[in-house]
This record gives C-alpha cells, structure tokens and sequence, in this order.
C-alpha cells in the first residue's frame, strides 16, 4: 500500500498535478489498495482543517496585507533608510533593515518580498539594476518567515505537535538578527566591490526622528502581538487577530488604509490560507495511513541503523531538506516531511526547539532557490526580470543564507537561549 | 470587491465555452463573495473574543464555533478560487519536453483524475452532512453538517474548474496579482 501512495505521490506530481491534489489521489490509491472506507477521505480533509491554532494563519497573512496596501510598512522602510544615512551601498543595507522590521509585522516571505519590491523597487533599480535588485529582495524576505511571526512556524508546530508556537517565535529572534546583519555585510562588501553609488541623502538626527515619530507605532506591533504569544498572554490565534485589529486601527488613523482596500485584502488572504489549507485537507489521508503502516518508525528504524549520532541525523535532515526545497514548495514540504521527520528528531534526544527552527529556517531558504522559490517568482514580476538573469547576482545570497544555518546547526544554542531564558 | 479575473479565452472559442466561461465566472464571483464574507467573519468574532476575554473577562459562547465555521469555508470555499489564478503549488518539470506528449494532452490527462478525486470527495462530503445534519455545533445553533456541505460545494466548484481544462486543454494564466 505504501509503495502504491509513493508511486502514485509521484507520477502525478511530475505529469504536472498541484502537489495537494497528488496527494490526494496518492491517499485514494491507498484506500483502494488497503480497502478502507473511502468516505475516510472527505471527513479527514475536514478534520485535519478544523484546528483553532490554524486560524493564526489566515489572521497574520491578512495582517501583512492590510499594512501593505494601506502604506504602513513604508514607514518602517522610512525608519531603516534614515537610519542608514550616506553610505556605499546604504540602500541595500536599508533594504534589509526594512526587511528585519517587517518581519515582525506579516508572517510570509511572499507578502514581505512584494511590500519591499513595490516600495523600493525603483530606487533599487536606480541604484544597483534590475537584477541585483530583484536579488536583494528576494534575498531580504527570507527573514520573514524566520524572525516572528511565521506562518511556517506555526505550521511546524501544528504539524510536529511537540513544541509551541511562542517557543519557535522566539527561537527565531537570534537567528534572524545574525542573517539579517550577514546580508548586510554582503551587501556592504558588494558594495565595496561593485563600487555601487554613496546613497544621497546623509545621517540627519532630525530626519531619524521624524522617521520615528511617523513609524513608532507600527515598529511596536511585533512586541505586543509577540511579546503577548511568548508570555503567555494570549495564544497565537488570539494575537495574530490582534495584529489584525492593530493593523485595521493603524491603518484608518493613519488614513493611508481605506475601505475599498478591506475586500481585497480579504479575498487574497483567504486564496492564499486555501493553498496551504488544501495541503493540509489532502495530506491528511496519506499521512493516516502512513501512521497506521508505521512508516514513520520503519524511517526512524532505518536512519538509526545508518547513524546513532544526533548531529549527523541533523546533518542527513538538513541536506535533505535542501534537495527537497529546490523542485518542492515550502509549505508542501512542511506538510510532506514534518510528520515523519520530527518524531525522529525526537527519538534521537534533539531539543525539539531547535530541529523545529531549523526545519524552517532551511525551507524558507528554499523560497530563493529555482525553479519553484516563491519569493523569486514575487521578485522576478515586479522586476520584469528572468530567473535566469538573476541568476549571478543571487548566488552569492543563496550560498550566504546556507552557510548562516549550517553554522546555526553546530551552535544550538544560539537558537535555544532566548528560548530557555524565557522558560521554555 | 475585484471579481476574479476571466479565464483565458481564444478569440474563436465556440459560444457553448464562452457561456461556459462566463457561468464560471458567475460562481467565482458569488463564492468569492462568500468567501470574503466569511473571512471577515473570521478576523471579526476572533478580535471580538479576544476584547471580551481580556478586557471585559467575559467569553463569547459561541466565539469558537463562528471562527471555526469560517475557517472551514474560507479554505474549502477558495480552493476552486486558487484554480482561476493558477495558484495550486505543483513541482516545476516539464514533460512536454519529450515530443510524444502534447501540453494539452497532459492537461486533459491530468484533468481527468482531479475530476475523479474532486467529485469523490464532493459525493462522499454529501453522505457526511446528512450523516450528521441533526449534530449541532456546541455554542452555535448550526449543524455541523455544514462543514460537509461547504466541502461538498467546494469540490463541486473545482470540478467545474477542471471541466474547463478538460475541454479545452489550457490551464489559466498564472495571475502574478496573488503572488505580488
């Protein structure tokens, strides 16, 4: 039966079947093949969706969507470009500040990637062309998913059950600042290299405080609705409706969000939860019947017989999941692999903290990695420019971002302090 | 609200397809109503509960099922919606390269089995809502048979999706918009 569900997994995926719907017919061979009931399929999709922390999702997507087309998110560009002042390569290094902030205020690369490029685009094409551009956006939204909140992450942890979504949040903090300033002494050292053009406008105190004065209140937005997540406060459904409600009040005061903008907002963010949300409906059956056939700990057995050794299990996972980002989407592998992965992990003593931070954050990775990167997709549009001409100015970015977690890998405690200091 | 975007039409597309077309866009449209509706639902009664919890110590009694009744029409209602802009995750290989297999002869055959997956699972969710129409949820007085039945509607609507790459053997165009 399993050999069924793997072939036919795999035949429709290559003949070009969406991977939630391969799924699903992979899940009706396996029924047929082990004689379940069929209706088992119907009521799984239900089952599997009908989940409260789910709901985080949708909220903090909708969240994201409701800052950017209101104008918020440009005051957080506005505060890193004041901060950066006159510098070679001052508006790369702006770039992935603004990155860093909106980070914290919408839980998807995706989002992140399109505010970024609709708002800096022209002055990035400016400055560094088309292609570098694009690059550095693609580049620069991988700290979306990986500094809180994140969709992934509380994909990760409805998927894996044994750790909670306030703990990866926070696993995520030291992670993402170290990427973050990596980026940015590549940019700087790019920079340097390129001989890229000194940013026009120099440090003025006053422009920084201006800056503050118009984005205070959006920057405070990730410590309440974190800040309330990691302490206990509220769960992460109650604070991603929260963020919605901040973003809704911010919005309208500031006047830059307007009524026509809340439909929109609210039929892409339901689009884009039903991708993920059909993922999760279809992979249910197969991920029951993998459980009832103990795959999972036929897999852990095996893995076990090659290495007893829990670094090198990480080492095996991590490279794997490299190979599965490039031809995989991101949350189809979440789907596909955290299931059987994370009990594993498990099993071999890892801090669950720690496997689930770097479960994402290697996946996020896979978004700037073709053919199927979103953030690339996102990038490419708004530039009007191919994959493939991006090509050499993204590898640089791409190698960087795989070497910043293979080093987080040997240093776990990089990822579990803020974690432990905060009593999880 | 935008209504979604028309499928990809060829200028000499019988008048049967572009009733077609247009009867699709007529659903998308509602559903996309609906949908949007229901997200509101969603982020609305979630804020409520969260000001009632915290501020006024209080609880909604049906402050759970509401959202979760969103919830669940949110995503089966806007699966068929991802399929207008193309938007289902698929690995990127191209079989076409091998010149034995056309690109519409891979759509259909594609097509064919999605139909089959779709209207399985629409009829199997019909057999559920009636199943359990009389189990009404705990705070709210609705049958849970709704989930069902928003299954069932949503995989009736995917099956019109697919229907239309059936006959014609074209995906619709990848709408950058959702991605952007």
């Amino acid at each position: 039966m399993i050999t069924t569900i793997v072939l036919v997994f795999i035949f429709f995926s290559l003949t070009g079947v969406p991977i939630a719907f391969a799924l699903g017919l992979a899940g009706m061979a396996g029924i047929l093949v082990g004689g379940f009931p069929m209706v088992q399929l119907s009521g799984k999709i239900v089952h599997s969706i009908d989940n409260f922390p789910l709901m985080a999702i949708p909220l903090f997507i909708l969240a994201g969507e409701l800052m950017s087309r209101g104008g918020v998110m440009q005051r957080v560009i506005d505060i890193a470009n004041a901060i950066v002042g006159r510098i070679r390569g001052g508006l790369g290094v702006a770039t992935v500040m603004a990155a860093m902030g909106i980070s914290g205020i919408s839980g998807t690369a995706v989002s992140d990637a399109a505010a970024l490029g609709g708002s800096l685009g022209p002055a990035l094409t400016k400055a560094y062309g088309r292609s570098y551009g694009a690059s550095l956006v693609a580049s620069a939204s991988n700290l979306g998913p990986i500094i809180p909140p994140s969709a992934g992450m509380i994909l990760y942890a409805y998927l894996a059950e044994d750790v909670s979504v306030g703990a990866l949040f926070v696993s995520g903090v030291i992670p993402g600042v170290i990427l973050g300033l990596a980026t940015i002494l590549l940019v700087l050292y790019q920079a340097h290299r390129r001989q890229f053009p000194i940013s026009e406008n120099p440090f003025d105190f006053r422009n920084l405080l201006q800056a503050l004065a118009r984005g205070w209140a959006v920057v405070l937005m990730p410590f309440i609705v974190i800040g309330g997540i990691v302490g206990g406060a509220f769960t992460a459904t109650e604070g991603a409706a929260i963020a919605v409600a901040y973003a809704l009040v911010l919005g309208f005061a500031t006047r830059e969000l307007k009524l026509a903008d809340l439909a929109p907002a609210l039929l892409k963010s339901a689009i884009t939860t039903a991708i993920v949300g059909a993922l999760i409906g279809f992979a249910s059956q197969v991920t029951y019947l993998f459980t009832a056939e103990m795959v999972g700990v036929a897999i852990a057995e095996w893995i076990q017989g090659l290495t007893t050794s829990p670094m090198m299990f990480v080492f095996i996972v991590m490279v794997l999941l490299v190979l599965v980002g490039i031809p995989i989407e991101a949350n189809a592998s979440f789907i596909m692999l955290v299931p059987i992965l994370a009990p594993i992990a498990t099993s071999y003593g890892i801090d669950p903290i720690y496997f689930g931070l770097l479960f994402v954050f290697n996946i996020t990775l896979g978004g700037i990695t073709p053919p199927v990167g979103a953030q690339l997709f996102v990038a490419s549009s708004i530039w009007r420019v191919s994959m493939g001409e991006m090509m050499g100015d993204l590898m640089p970015f791409i190698i960087l971002q795989y070497c910043v977690m293979f080093i987080l890998m040997f240093f776990p405690a990089v990822i579990t302090f803020l974690p432990r200091l905060l009593g999880y | 609200m935008q209504p979604p975007n028309p499928s990809p039409e060829p200028v000499s597309s019988p008048a049967w397809l572009r009733v077609y077309d247009r009867l699709l866009l007529a659903v998308d449209t509602v559903i996309g109503y609906v949908v949007t509706v229901a997200m509101a639902a969603l982020a609305f009664v979630l804020i409520l509960q969260v000001f009632f919890r915290y501020v006024l110590n209080d609880s909604l009694e049906w402050g759970n099922d509401v959202p979760r009744l969103a919830f669940i029409m949110v995503v089966v209602l806007s699966i068929p919606l991802a399929f207008r802009f193309n938007g289902h995750v698929g690995m990127d290989v191209d079989l076409t390269r091998f010149k034995f297999i056309s690109k519409a002869a891979l759509h259909r055959f594609n097509a064919v089995f999605m139909l089959v997956l779709f209207a399985v699972v629409a009829y199997y969710a019909v057999q559920l809502a009636g199943k359990t129409w009389d189990q009404m949820m705990p705070g709210l007085n609705v049958s849970v048979g709704m989930f069902y039945l928003s299954l069932a509607v949503g995989q009736a609507h995917c099956c019109l999706h697919v229907c239309r790459i059936l006959i014609t053997g074209m995906l619709p165009e990848h709408d950058e918009a959702l991605e952007a």
